[in-house]
């Protein structure tokens, strides 16, 4: 849903400042008297609302801010002098990790528990005591050292794809990996005994004792961070971070006729400025997932005023028109606009899908204006993610 | 240079950057070949570049997301976890760690409170002329029958008694170290740890009261099975205890810190006696699982008890003295 909030973010920061900000029902000024990026619950409470007075500050230091309150990253600088974002990883993504490594943690020691009946069998005895001190060295050992010699991963860290790395992105020393596995503990209180669930079959004293987790405290303290730190990773000053490819990249074929004609129409020397461009990019991103009605919808608040300002004609479909800005900002100069004839890019060496095999037919004599667009069928398209530069 | 040229162009070096990263994620890195391996530097840094001049190149947002996802990966494969510096952490647990504990006020306090409470209970449970009922009311009358009959049948012997404390003696071991980790983890939360060590040096000292009573018939099987592992897991606990609770006033009492860099600092403070602890919880349970329930004798097992007591000892202030007064250092074997 990025798409359209930026869209919205877009048109209204180019209006005036005093101006109130009405934003999906909530007041954006009430917001940001509640100072929310001090308390990311807001995450889950407000999704898209984006705190408008850090925003602004970022801009006039020209740097971004370490964390950003919305899209939950978190700035790096490298040694190369780059800074780029990671994902910090959200609680529930790590519990599924932290469920897969238990699973193979469990299973190791179901097959060590198999192993010492096997030499209880033979030698008698001394099986059961070595697996007690195994079992030990497996249970406080496992994160340990899967996090120093796999840098910062468990099993279930990679299949999922996270990482835990320090708060300033940089691998983790073995100290760090000791003290926030050790502190693992601390976050699973409270305890709760099975006996509380009402599980008691044969009034054994097992199921008197407190030893299932709860992880109530690493959930408290993770939603009072920024970068949801348990408490392991407070005190270690870690954190985990999403470390996965993007699937996605790249630039949306818009290459439609009637996106074509109506680029054609566009002022020869008007290009969109950088901003207007990322807001475009954005909605071309999103605008497969919605239904016409909506692309029109978002599309109208940029496409309205640009009409009068470029004295186009009013009619024009918004969506088309976006459309049509997004090719003139990104894929074609002005010259070879009218009417295309060459695909501009002869060979893509990365996605078996390029402009040279588009659907579309590539010489469009005679295109035909959409005053009114068709509601009823819009132009069927290739799925966004296959079909991309 | 219009953006769909440009994506044409660095295609297919970011392609090869993810491809490396993937490689380099599965297999050994030493098997992708020097030149491939270099060729990776040189990706990573013209990523870096792209990524940099992304603004500038005016790239859709869609793509510098990619990048900065691609970035990172490439950032958390070349930037590397160090190794576990063996050498490095053994001095520091020879010369630093028995320092730093025998400087510790809160392991002081711990020690004087937790055996001062343990030996007060085993004497108030070992008393029954004015406390008949102590052991009951703080032990509670089930389990001081399931303790009673854990230890009717003698150490050693494959009766039914301890061929179920055999079944049951990883859970127990389990136990033992969850009692000193809760020690340390209500520690954070300070008054709650400190109930909690004194609930269990009263209850533990109880039970040893109660069994050092001339008049319990299962006396000697049960100071047969505790004497060996005792000290290293008492004190074990009292070194949990002693973390949890310098973690706990770290945040109390800041000394102009922040509540989060004092919890750091004091993380790092409480490392020499966490990694005591667990060790000492390891000796334990070593002990537990081979020579206690085994049947050798009462006085080889008395010998391992004093032996380990011993050790504690020289280690803590031998060691803690020699270190604190500069006879030995450790200091250039900085663990990183």
């Amino acid at each position: 849903m990025q798409g359209f909030s930026r869209i919205h973010k877009y048109c209204l920061l180019s209006q005036e400042d005093s101006q109130p900000l009405l934003f999906f029902g909530y007041d954006l000024i009430e917001v940001k008297q509640l100072s929310l990026t001090d308390f990311p619950l807001h995450r889950i409470v407000f999704p898209i609302v984006r705190n408008r007075q850090a925003s602004m500050t970022q801009d006039i230091r020209g740097i971004r801010d370490a964390i950003d309150p919305i899209d939950g990253t978190i700035s790096i600088v490298t040694p190369e002098n780059i800074t780029f974002d990671y994902h910090v990883a959200g609680p529930f993504q790590r519990a599924f990790a932290f469920l897969i490594d238990i699973g193979i943690r469990t299973a190791i020691l179901f097959g060590l528990y198999i192993l010492s009946l096997i030499i209880d069998y033979q030698l008698g005895g001394i099986g059961h005591a070595m697996f007690q001190v195994v079992q030990l060295i497996v249970i406080w050992m496992y994160g340990i050292l899967f996090e120093i010699y796999m840098n910062g991963q468990t099993p279930g860290k990679r299949i999922l794809g996270l990482r835990s790395v320090t708060v300033d992105g940089k691998p983790m020393n073995a100290m760090q990996a000791v003290l926030r596995n050790m502190l693992r503990m601390a976050d699973t209180f409270p305890l709760v005994a099975p006996a509380a669930f009402g599980v008691n079959w044969g009034n054994s004293p097992v199921f008197q004792l407190s030893f299932i987790p709860t992880f109530m405290v690493g959930l408290l303290v993770m939603s009072m961070n920024k970068r949801f730190q348990r408490l392991g990773d407070l005190v270690a000053g870690t954190m985990v971070i999403v470390d996965q490819k993007q699937s996605t990249q790249g630039l949306h074929d818009v290459r439609h006729p009637n996106v074509l004609y109506i680029a054609s129409l566009l002022p020869a020397n008007f290009k969109p400025d950088q901003s207007m461009s990322q807001a475009l990019a954005h909605f071309i991103d999103q605008r497969n997932r919605l239904a016409q009605q909506r692309r029109d919808e978002i599309a109208k608040h940029l496409a309205e005023p640009l009409c009068k300002q470029l004295k186009l004609d009013p009619n024009i479909n918004p969506d088309l028109l976006l459309q049509a800005l997004y090719y003139r900002a990104f894929v074609s100069d002005a010259q070879n606009e009218v009417p295309l004839t060459v695909p501009l890019v002869a060979s893509v060496p990365t996605s078996p899908i390029g402009y040279a095999q588009s659907p579309y037919p590539q010489n469009v004599t005679q295109p035909q204006v959409l005053q009114n667009p068709p509601r009823q069928a819009p132009p069927s398209r290739p799925p966004t993610r296959g079909n991309i530069l | 240079m219009k953006v769909a040229d440009l994506l044409a162009q660095r295609q297919h070096q970011w392609q090869e950057l993810e491809e490396l990263c993937d490689a380099v994620n599965w297999k050994s890195a030493k098997r992708l070949g020097a030149e491939r391996l270099s060729n990776f530097a040189a990706l990573y840094r013209s990523v870096c570049a792209d990524l940099a001049l992304a603004d500038s190149y005016n790239l859709p947002p869609d793509t510098v997301e990619y990048l900065h996802r691609l970035v990172g990966r490439a950032h958390s494969r070349l930037y590397r976890t160090r190794r576990f510096q063996f050498t490095a952490w053994i001095m520091v647990l020879t010369f630093d760690a028995p320092r730093q504990i025998l400087l510790d006020r809160y392991f002081w306090f711990m020690f004087i409170f937790f055996y001062g409470t343990f030996l007060l209970s085993a004497f108030l449970a070992f008393e029954d002329t004015y406390f008949p009922d102590y052991h009951t009311q703080i032990v509670g009358e089930e389990a001081l029958l399931s303790l009673e009959a854990m230890y009717t049948n003698p150490i050693g012997s494959t009766e039914s008694g301890m061929g179920l404390k055999s079944d049951m003696a990883g859970f127990y071991i389990n136990h033992n170290t969850g009692i000193g980790l809760v020690c340390f983890v209500t520690g954070i939360l300070i008054i709650p740890g400190i109930v909690t060590t004194l609930f269990n040096a009263a209850f533990l000292g109880a039970i040893f009261g109660y069994m050092a009573r001339p008049d319990v018939p299962m006396t000697d099987n049960f100071f047969e099975f505790v004497t060996a592992h005792g000290p290293f897991e008492l004190t074990a606990i009292v070194l949990a205890a002693a973390g949890g609770l310098r973690l706990g006033l770290s945040w109390v009492n800041t000394k102009g810190l922040t509540r989060k860099a004092s919890l750091q600092k004091a993380g790092r403070r409480c490392i020499p006696v966490i990694g005591l602890s667990i060790l000492f919880f390891f000796f334990a349970a070593i002990i537990e699982g081979f020579i206690s329930p085994s049947d050798l004798p009462y006085s080889f097992k008395a010998a391992v008890s004093i032996s380990s007591a011993l050790f504690i000892v020289f280690y803590i202030l031998v060691l803690g003295l020699l270190s604190a007064l500069g006879f030995i250092k450790g200091e250039q074997y900085a663990v990183r």
